[in-house]
């Protein structure tokens, strides 16, 4: 099940990299911010477990459960200062004591050490109200794999009640820029867990790193690198550290996008002040035009199925976002009618809505656009932020704030709870979510 | 760079012509550009053409007096997410464009910039556009395309660290690099 997948993945990151870095053990310290203004989650208890320290880890994986069901905004996690009781096993439960601070959902387990010298974590899901179970598991685990097991429980806690998909066990990319020893620019391609966890940087260049995206598959990450001489779009594979280079051109190009089958890259080329939307077909290395204006057409995504591209263009009076077929049966057409300035656009797992930049008056915010209603309604409300990205489930959106308190950020699609994304150190430039894996379906 | 310091003299004079003819050039070139004001940041980087207005008029006077320090000026300036040239960056383009026609071994690198605020892809777009605009001024005025290199760097290498329009308008710009 998922956490093979998870073993083979974290197996495939330490073998991969010449580059190894190290790991923030910060995430104790996270914070989560919640607008208490509009309805709140789903009321949940997740009480510190039973020899909780036994594996020696810098992070109790109670805590990580509760911030994963936390960060959609679905849930509402209570902190264990608020408990009347910690009950470990279901024989300690008194149902009347999460009653009483109006819990829906309570969750108990321990970890032990099992006779092969592997960890144990026992989890038991109740639902108040009804006094009853909802599911108990046991997992079995090495330390190092203690934490990815926190992030799978925390899926399927998510999955039981809401019957929805969460994005706990997927990962990130992220691009930051740090001054070297020799006071040269260092800009960092990093993997890590989507809550920051264990980064691994996977390339580290002179020249700015563009755009990070993942293959469906999330074996490969393509990007574009800003070298001196013009900029090229690299595919690497995450396992090897082999890169190619996927568009044999002396024009420069960026923004690569990753189709949701994996066959096709859409990019951007420009070529003298001009900017269009090309896509490559990957195993042949054919190249075709999208997009012919003469304004910046420019940051091309997916459409779900894969069957339009939607891109940011100033060819209007104001930039905003539009779409056309890949197979080019139509022209271009302007999708956005909200928001005086519109960027950056991704759709949404369901295809119903966009998550975009959008200039209003307190800077570029993040702001979620629906398609049926061309109504558009705000994430984010401070500062200039940029880079919006969607988790594989939807049920999370990261984006980036700009300026002084540049940071990586998660938020809820509600835009109600807002938390910090740790990175291990630099300036966070880029980040984007990896796609939805077929292969864990 | 220029080795020759006596042809700046020569280029003066040129320019003074040159100057005089396209400033008819320059005035219609306001409207298809920014509706907002002049350029201060630019301004205040020059020395003669100093503080006081970039506007309307770049007939005559300042102009000539200035060819020098139009010479010593690499940066233009732009308005926020525009790619128009106003008339102190027209005359500073027209002024290496001069040069370069005196001096044909020279080779120009034109490197397009944008400031932080948008996205990354985006403001690699606009610096692309700057740039380019910058290069077709310099081929307007007799400079072939196969001396000029113009690339974009976007939001990537800010010339000024703040997040106020102070370093903004500094971080707008096309740098014009001798090579």
């Amino acid at each position: 099940m998922r956490i093979l997948n998870t073993i083979c993945f974290v197996l495939a990151r330490l073998l991969s990299i010449g580059l190894l870095l190290y790991s923030v053990n910060t995430q104790a310290l996270i914070t989560i911010e919640i607008d208490k203004g509009i309805k709140s989650g789903l009321p949940i208890a997740v009480v510190p477990f039973e020899n909780g320290d036994l594996a020696g880890l810098p992070f109790t994986l109670d805590e990580v459960i509760r911030n994963d069901l936390q960060r959609t905004g679905r849930f509402s996690s209570m902190h264990p200062t608020n408990f009347l009781s910690e009950p470990t096993r279901q024989n300690q439960i008194r149902f009347v004591d999460w009653r009483l601070i109006k819990v829906d959902y309570l969750v108990v387990g321990g970890l032990s050490l099992t006779e092969t010298g592997q960890f144990e974590l026992r989890i038991q899901l109740f639902d108040v109200l009804n006094e009853k179970q909802v599911f108990g598991r046991k997992f079995q685990a090495t330390s190092e794999q203690l934490r990815d097991v926190a992030h799978g429980v925390a899926d399927l806690i998510f999955a039981e009640i809401t019957g929805g998909k969460s994005s706990f066990s997927s990962n990130i990319a992220f691009v930051s820029a740090q001054t070297g020893s020799d006071g040269k620019i260092e800009h960092v391609l990093y993997i890590a867990d989507y809550d920051g966890y264990d980064p691994v940087a996977i390339l580290q260049e002179n020249s700015p790193i563009l755009s990070p995206t993942w293959s469906p598959d999330s074996k490969q990450i393509a990007y574009a690198v800003l070298e001196p001489t013009g900029s090229k779009i690299y595919v690497q594979t995450i396992g090897t550290g082999a890169r190619v280079n996927v568009v044999e051109t002396d024009a420069r190009v960026s923004a690569p996008s990753w189709s949701p089958d994996g066959s096709r890259i859409a990019f951007t080329l420009l070529y003298e002040g001009n900017s269009d939307i090309y896509i490559v077909t990957l195993n042949t290395g054919q190249v075709s035009q999208i997009t012919t204006n003469d304004a910046i057409d420019t940051e091309p995504s997916w459409s779900p199925d894969g069957k339009n591209l939607i891109f940011t263009s100033a060819r209007g009076s104001s930039t905003q976002i539009y779409s056309v077929p890949v197979n080019l049966s139509s022209e271009p057409q302007r999708i956005t009618f909200a928001g005086s300035w519109n960027a950056s656009a991704k759709y949404d797992t369901k295809g119903e809505k966009l998550i975009m930049i959008s200039q209003q008056e307190a800077g570029y915010q993040i702001v979620s656009y629906d398609l049926e209603e061309n109504s558009l309604s705000g994430l984010t409300s401070t500062n200039f932020n940029e880079s919006p990205s969607v988790s594989p489930e939807g049920d999370m959106i990261m984006y980036i704030v700009e300026g002084r308190e540049r940071q990586l950020m998660i938020i809820s699609p509600d835009g109600r709870v807002k938390s910090p994304v740790p990175i291990p150190s630099g300036q966070i430039k880029q980040a984007s979510w990896e796609s939805k894996n077929n292969e864990t379906q | 760079m220029i080795k020759n310091k006596f042809v700046l003299p020569i280029i003066a004079v040129l320019f003074m012509v040159i100057s005089g003819c396209s400033s008819s050039k320059v005035d219609t070139s306001s409207t298809m550009g920014e509706e907002t004001g002049s350029m201060t940041s630019s301004a205040s980087t020059t020395d003669s053409v100093s503080g006081t207005e970039i506007s309307s008029s770049s007939s005559g006077g300042s102009a000539d007096a200035s060819s020098e320090n139009l010479l010593d000026q690499r940066i233009v300036y732009f308005e926020y997410d525009s790619s128009s040239l106003d008339d102190l960056a027209r005359r500073i383009v027209e002024a290496h464009a001069q040069n370069s026609l005196q001096n044909p071994g020279v080779k120009l690198r034109l490197v397009g910039h944008a400031d932080e605020r948008g996205s990354r892809e985006y403001n690699l777009a606009l610096g692309d556009r700057r740039a380019a605009s910058v290069n077709k001024m310099f081929q307007a005025n007799g400079i072939s395309s196969s001396r000029i290199y113009a690339i974009s760097m976007g939001e990537e290498e800010p010339a000024a660290l703040g997040h106020d329009e102070e370093s903004w308008q500094m971080n707008r710009r096309v740098e014009i690099v001798y090579e």
